[in-house]
Order: C-alpha cells, then structure tokens, then sequence
C-alpha cells in the first residue's frame, strides 16, 4: 500500500502548520512516503548545494539515507564531531518530534549536544518530521513536552529561522542561528510504505 | 547617557532638574522621538492581529491566576523548584540580593578559570549590574542579544525591554560597529546583522560560560523556559560548558501547564509574533560536547533571585506587581513612554511598570522621579496581559514618597491646606475670578484651580475662571430645580425623583454652562435635580499628587454633603470626578469603619452622565436636527476606568449627529490634570498629536464628556485657530433636550 492519507483531523493540522510555518519565513515541504521524501531531499541538497553537511542522529532521518544523497550532491557529510564541523557546515539536518500547527512551530527533544549543533550553526537547518505528528496548539506541544515523568534536560521549540528587528526595528532573518529552516513533512513514513514496516 | 551615569554615581534619585533636563534632551532627540512613534503607530494593529480569534480577557484571568499563585506561595514554590532542580542535577543558589547574586558566580568563574562569558538578555543580571562586576575582576562579558550587544559597545543602557536599542539609528549602529571592528561600514541593515553575526560567532565558540536569563520556571519540575528570536540563548546554553542562569523569583509558576498561558500570550504581546523563533525548556544539565567531540553533562547553576522580590509580595500595595511577564505591553502603549523613552522613563526597568519594579529591586531612589512621569492615563491597564493596575500603584508610590515633590511649593501648600478648607478655597477661586480679566490668548488664568500652577503651559489657550460659578447661578437654596416649560419625557404624574449632580472645580468655577446643561437634562428626563452646596473638589488631584490625608478629607465633605440630599443617583459630567467618588472613595475610605459604608453607598449611587442619560432615554428618539459631522475623543477615564465609551456616542448619534471617527480616538490629549503643569513639555506634544487627529478627522465637532479634555482641547483647537468646535456632550444634548421640552 503506497501513501495512506492522513485523516481529516491530521490533514487540518498540517494545512495550518504549513500556512503558519510559512507565514514565519519557513519552507515547507511535504511527501507522501519515503521515497517520494528521498526524492525531495535530493532535490533540497542539489539545489543548495553545500560543501559541507552535519547531521544529527534519527530513526526517521536514517530512512531518508541523507548520506547518499549528500554524496550523491557532491558534499562532505559529518554526524560526529559536530562541534568541530558544524561552524563550518554550510546545511544542518535533524529530526523533529512534532510539529505545532497554530505557529507553524517544530520541537524536539535535543538533550543530545549534536541535535542543537546542527540547528544552530549552519546558515541553513532542514528538519525532517511526520506529518502526523503535528499537534493542534503550543499547549499541546508543552504538555508533551513533560510526559513521562517530566521534560527531558532539553526540549526546543523552533519557529521559523533565527530573526531580528533591534536595528530601527527592520525585520531581518538569520542572525545567530539560520538564515533558513526547510521542514520536510512526510505523510507515511514507513519503511514500502507499509504502515506496519 | 550622561544622565544615567549621573543618576548612577549619585546612587539616589537625580533632583527634579536633572529630570528635566533628562526629557528635554529626550525630546530633542529625534530619532528617538520617531523610532518610538512610528512603533507606538503599528504596534496596536498588529498586535491586535496576532490575537485575533482569541479571548485576551480569558486568557489574562488566567495569567492572573497563575501569576497570582507564584505571588502567594512564593517560598514554597522557591522550595519545591530548588527540590526538584537539584533532583535532575542542577546546582541551585538562592541569592537573597544582588551581592550575593554576583558573589556567587563571580566565585564560580575562579573555580573554573572562566575569563570569558557570553550572556544572553537577561533583565536581572542587569538589575543585579552583573556584568560590571565581573568586569572589575578581570573577565570579559559579552552581550549576545543583538540590542544588547549595540549597547554594550557604545556603553549606554537599554532605552526599552525588549527592544534595548530602539533609540539608536542604522547610522549610529553603523558607526558603533564600524569603530568596533575597525573597519568602515555601510548603514545597511542585513550587512550590520550579519558583522555582529561574524563577531559573536566567535565569541560564543570560545566563550567558557554562558549567563542566561529565564521567563518562566516550573517548581513541579525543576524546568527553566527561555524565549528568544535570534538563537543567540540556543548558542548561549548549549556551546559554553557551563550554564547559569538568573531567574526571579517571580518567575516560578508551579505546574509545567501554567507556562501554557505565559507563552500564548508574551510574543503576542511584546513582538506581536504568535511565536518567537526559539522556545527552549531546560531541566537539568544538558549534553556538551567539546571539540574532540566528547561528550559529557553540562554544569547547570540556577541563581534563584530574591532582592526585593519577597519585600514586594508582602507588601499589600506592590504585590500584584510580581505578576509581570516583561512583555512591555505598558511601554508600547505608554504616551509618554513614546515620547521619552525608557532612557528617561525608566532605569532599569522602563516605564510604568518599571518605575514600581525600580522601586523595589534596586537600592536607589530613582523611582522617586520615574513616579512623577506618568499622567495616569490607564492605557497600560488596559493591555497588561497580566491585570496590573500600573497606574493606581504608581499613585501609592506617589503616596509613599511623600508626593507633588515636582510641585512649586506654593502650589503643595494650596492643596494640602487651603482646598481641604472648602470656604476658603472658593473664597479664593471667586477672588480669582473678579481680578483675572482681561482674557488674552495662551495667557495662564485659571491658576487657582487645584490643577494649576503658576508655570503654565504654552500650546493652549486657557479660558479664564467664569464670572460667575454655578453655585452662585443657582442661588443659596439646599436644591436647586431648574424649571423649563414643566414638561419632561415621563408621563405627567409620575412620581419626581431626586437626583444628585456633583459638579467638581472645572464646571463649578470655569464651565458653569456645562453645569446648567446638565441640570436642564435632569429636568427634561423628568428628575428634580439637587445641588447640594457643601460639595468640594473630588480630591482626585490631590490623590494625584502624594497628599492622600487631604484627598480622604474632601471624600468626607463629599460624602457629607450627599448623605442627607434623599437622592437616588448621583450624575456627573467629570469622568475624573466619577472615577473619585465611584473608586478611590471606597479605597481611601475602606478601612475607616465609620466612613466605609457611606462610601460604598456614595459609589454605587454615581453614574456618568452619557451612561445616565442615555439609560434613561431608553429607546426613545431625541430628535435633534441633524448637525453636521462629529468626531468623539475618549477620555481616559471615562473610557478606562468606567468602561463608557459607546454611549456617548449613542447619544450624540440620537441628537442627529454624524459620527466621523478621528484616528486613536481613545488616546491621551495630555491633560492629565496637574501633569500639564508639572510637564508642560511632555503635556504639549501629546495634545499635538491628538489635535492633528481631530483636524484629520474632517469634522467640524469634538465632542468629548470631560470637563479636563475639554480645556486641553479647546485650549488646542483655539491656541491654532482650527474651525472645530470641541463641546462638552452634556452642553450638545442638553440644549437639544431644553429645546424640545420648553
Ligand atoms: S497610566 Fe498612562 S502615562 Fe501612566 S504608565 Fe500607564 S500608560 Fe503611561
Ligand atoms: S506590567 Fe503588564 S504589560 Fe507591562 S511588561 Fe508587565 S506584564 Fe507586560
């Protein structure tokens, strides 16, 4: 079975998040299974072409197999060492737990130094989620946050890239962290799009 | 700048000169004065658009009872935080003040071998002068917050809390930056943003500590919450192997839930964003990794501050104040906030909220003056997320410093002594009246008032005291029933009640004719109107002015006069007056057991008199003939402190009025009572604006329901001869209600 439609509820959630994410100076991707995401993430890195990629760690992401495309994009890819190649990394890539859907918000656990490496460095963050994971308000996100007996040492919420307005209050995108964030959201994140692989 | 470092070496309140100097170099400055305009401008619609959908009511009364919980259980909650942060393996200090604040992590430093910190906006370390404490030891802090950043470099002090550079040009950015890295730069925004990006990129790799402030922190789970848009606190807790943070104790809420509310409604309010770029929860230490590419647990020390906060959540006045969540709703809104800034208005802590945080969290006397800036206009009431009612605590500071300290002596001494005694007092305001003419343009004549001193302002025309006052109009008789025709809207035979009319000092002894209408209303709605003579000022502007024991005075001889007057209603045409008698009454009055119920009956009995009006009309047609366009300017009072704002528009509408609205129709015309005098400087601009609004608008009328307003704005219109007239609502519809029924 190819790309299980999401249901009415999830479908709305990610209208709005997208629609929010967007409105905040993200860009928002979406692809209906892994391959139709291999593909998009392919499509990203050749139009980004970067020199140098750091990733952090992930299930989901590890199914994208962000290490052939980078090669396949002509880039050095890292997921160790990241303190010392992610100031030099032009494209960080990570995955996020969920999504926010009335900010256009993503969050993630990032107890792991390298999630926040990757996120903060490099000029540009692509995060990759499940579109069913969007969640409809910041309180949900908050509560999820705390399950399981309390927040874990780390827990970031990102909306859109890093921004300013302190210079005559001019909006200006990308100061300390990115200049860009791209979110890929995959539908059916399963291995053939089976639901259960 | 210089002003603050006077302010600083001298460590106390800076005299009433060095204010005025302060605001006059403020008003000069024009970047200033148009960064903070132009903001004030687009602030209100775009934050209105982020709420939109949203119940702000709903959710401040949630703040408020989140915030209101940190406030009462303030130890406990300090415990339980301190508990649970410890258990996922934080170290937790608990500061009693700034000393030991610095102290603490100055100490942490040695330990260490810190030389090199980078820190991200944190007001408490500012309050507790963090950075120049470390500073005087040898070790280098860097700001990372852009704003901060600029401002560090050129040694000033942030002008606002969350915009800490608005006061500075691109230019002067340009230059400040072109000096630090020695080299020239263009004044173009995005290259700026992106040198101070280069340059604290490589202060946050090498930095071997980061100092970061919080916004919320979780007693049930030890959890700190830190807001940013740059990413620079991100970079801030994650690179350096050590984190502190500094956190209030106002910060703590007690369920991880109740930074639910927080954060829906701070970016809101302070950046108009339905969210800032980052939002990170922290619980213990963290993962740090160095550039081996180890990996180990961070050190997390959380400076849990108190200096002054536990003093204020036991003081039954400031307490409130505690729920603050920094948003700078109350700056953004503030007229004189956006006319002066938070270098002037302010110290640490800006505006009106600052002034009474300043209060408390600092050594200083600086509050003493910051008190004396704000005319009371309510605007920031009614947009703090978190229900503070900034400017009753403001008065009560005003109260405590022993107030009008910026009054000529003269003046102190005319409130204080003379207008709690009622017969002298008018003896002198008639005096006044048969000696003041002739009337010239923008000459100061009305000084007698309680209002006015001898330095008045320019930019005004003031009408003199009338001849005669309306006690004097209406003769020495207990009551006083205006006649006219016999006829009124009841039907013949019904019962005629009484109905009171407190007139206060502007329509007694400078607009009787506004006084008459008033009574001509009563009549024609069928009231026998009653006058009682042994009424005095409301004693607001004393109130106003620090001198609460002769404020309680006039409440009394008001109260007095009334009680025996078998009135159901008290009508009156000063929103300022209604305000008086409706709330400060029962608060001066409240804890006087011989006084408190008369009070509270005085009060319930006062209405405004559009509300009366227009209530007792019920859905009856007044049937003027249609006049011309009207623009309507909301009085602070009137609008803020009653809620009344649609009815006197109902009213003028029924009169055959077309209502053309001005823009920011509900703003300030700076009067503000004694403000006008204290700051005619201040005063003037704020009048500007509001007149260019009433001439935008078109009409040919503003009508207004106060008596104050009325003075400033006609005094305006006249002082610039514009073809608009400004009328007292009273004046409009009552002389269309004597027409019709006489
Ligand atoms: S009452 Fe008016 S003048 Fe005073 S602080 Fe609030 S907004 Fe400013
Ligand atoms: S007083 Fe109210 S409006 Fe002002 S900063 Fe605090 S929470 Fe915001």
């Amino acid at each position: 079975m190819a790309n299980t439609a999401l249901d009415s509820k999830a479908e709305s959630n990610y209208r709005l998040f997208a629609r929010m994410a967007e409105a905040m100076a993200a860009e928002v991707h979406r692809a209906g299974n892994l391959s139709a995401a291999r593909e998009k993430l392919r499509e990203i890195l050749q139009a980004l072409a970067p020199r140098k990629i750091v990733a952090a760690p992930g299930v989901l992401l590890a199914r994208l197999a962000p290490g052939e495309a980078a090669q396949e994009a002509g880039a050095a890819f890292y997921t160790e060492k990241l303190r010392r190649y992610a100031p030099e990394a032009d494209l960080g890539v990570s995955e996020m737990e969920l999504g926010i859907a009335e900010t256009g918000s993503i969050a993630q656990n990032a107890t792991d130094a390298a999630s926040r490496l990757v996120s903060t460095l490099p000029p540009v963050h692509l995060a990759v989620l499940r579109t069913d994971t969007i969640v409809p308000t910041l309180r949900d996100a908050i509560t999820r946050a705390g399950e399981g007996g309390g927040p874990p040492p780390y827990w970031t919420i990102i909306t859109g890239p890093s921004r300013t307005a302190d210079i005559e209050r001019v909006l200006t995108i990308g100061v300390h962290g990115p200049y860009r964030l791209i979110i890929l959201a995959i539908d059916n994140a399963d291995e053939n799009g089976n639901p259960n692989g | 700048m210089d002003k603050e470092e006077t302010r600083e070496k001298k460590g106390k309140g800076c005299s009433p000169l060095d204010l005025r100097q302060a605001i006059r170099q403020a008003l000069a400055n024009q970047n200033l004065g148009g960064a903070l305009g132009r903001f004030a401008d687009a602030y209100l619609p775009s934050r209105e658009k982020v709420f939109e959908g949203r119940d702000f009511a709903a959710l401040r009364e949630e703040i408020r009872r989140v915030k209101q919980s940190t406030i009462d259980y303030m130890d406990a909650l300090a415990e339980r935080f301190t508990e649970n942060a410890r258990k996922r393996g934080a170290v937790v200090f608990p500061a009693p003040d700034a000393q030991a604040a610095c102290a603490y992590i100055l100490e942490l430093a040695r330990k260490n071998s810190v030389d090199f910190v980078v820190k991200s906006k944190s007001m408490a370390s500012e309050e507790i002068h963090l950075n120049k404490y470390l500073e005087k030891a040898g070790i280098t802090v860097a700001e990372t917050d852009l704003g901060e950043w600029i401002i560090q470099l050129c040694g000033q002090k942030p002008s606002h809390m969350v915009m800490p550079a608005i006061h500075l040009t691109r230019q002067e950015v340009a230059e400040i930056f072109s000096h630090e890295i020695k080299e020239r730069l263009e004044s173009d925004i995005p290259r700026l943003v992106k040198v101070a990006r280069e340059q604290l990129r490589q202060k946050f790799l090498t930095a071997q500590m980061g100092i970061s402030g919080a916004n919320v922190a979780v007693a049930e789970t030890g959890t700190l919450f830190i807001m940013t848009n740059e990413g620079n606190a991100r970079l801030v807790t994650t690179l350096p192997p050590i984190h502190v943070v500094i956190v209030g104790l106002e910060k703590l809420v007690e369920k991880l839930s109740d930074a639910g509310p927080i954060f829906e409604a701070l970016p809101r309010c302070a950046t108009a964003q339905h969210l800032t770029s980052y939002l990170s929860l922290i619980t213990g230490p963290a993962q740090v990794e160095n550039i081996e590419g180890e990996t180990g647990a961070k050190e997390l020390h959380i400076v849990l501050l108190d200096n002054g906060r536990r003093k204020m959540a036991a003081d039954p006045r400031f307490r409130d104040a505690l729920r603050c969540i920094r948003c700078a709703s109350c700056l953004n809104v503030c007229p004189v906030f956006a006319l002066i800034g938070g270098h002037v208005f302010g110290h640490i802590y800006t505006g009106g909220i600052g002034t009474i945080l300043t209060a408390f969290f600092g050594p200083g006397r600086e509050a003493e003056d910051l008190q004396t800036l704000c005319l009371g206009c309510q605007r920031c009431r009614e947009y703090c997320p978190a229900g503070i009612d900034i400017p009753q605590m403001i008065l009560d500071l005003r109260e405590r410093y022993a107030g009008g300290r910026l009054l000529p002596r003269g003046q102190k001494l005319f409130m204080e002594k003379v207008m709690p005694n009622r017969k002298l007092f008018h003896t002198i305001l008639k005096t006044a009246a048969r000696v003041q003419k002739p009337v010239t343009k923008g000459r100061p004549l009305v000084r007698h008032l309680p209002l006015f001193g001898r330095g008045l302002t320019e930019g005004r025309s003031l009408p003199a005291l009338a001849d005669r006052a309306l006690r004097d109009r209406l003769g020495a008789g207990e009551t006083a029933a205006g006649q006219i025709g016999g006829q009124t809207i009841r039907p013949a035979g019904e019962p005629v009640q009484k109905a009171g009319f407190f007139a206060g000092c502007l329509i007694d002894f400078v607009y009787p004719e506004i006084g008459e209408a008033v009574l001509d209303t009563l009549v024609c709605l069928g009231y026998a109107p009653v006058f009682p003579p042994a009424q005095n000022c409301c004693g607001f502007p004393l109130e106003h002015s620090g001198f609460r024991e002769a404020a309680v005075e006039l409440a009394k001889q008001n109260i007095a006069a009334f009680a025996g007057a078998g009135v159901s209603v008290v009508v009156t045409a000063c929103p300022t007056c209604a305000v008086s008698l409706k709330k400060s009454y029962p608060r001066l009055l409240g804890d006087d057991p011989a006084w408190a119920k008369q009070a509270a009956d005085l009060a319930a009995k006062v209405v405004d008199y559009a509300s009366f009006a227009l209530h007792q009309l019920a859905d009856r047609q007044i049937e003027g003939t249609p006049f011309g366009p009207v623009t309507y300017h909301d009085s602070c009072h009137l609008k803020r402190s009653l809620g009344v704002y649609r009815e006197p528009r109902e009213l003028l509408v029924r009169a055959g009025a077309q209502l053309q609205e001005m823009a920011w129709s509900d703003r300030c015309c700076g009067f503000g009572g004694s403000y006008s005098i204290q700051f005619p400087e201040l005063s003037r601009p704020i009048l500007e604006q509001k007149i260019a609004n009433i001439a935008a608008s078109g009409a040919r009328m503003v009508a207004m329901d106060c008596p104050g307003c009325l003075l400033q704005i006609r005094g305006g219109l006249d002082y610039r001869d514009l073809p608009v007239k400004a009328e007292h609502t009273a004046s409009i519809i009552g002389d269309i209600l004597k027409r019709k029924f006489s």
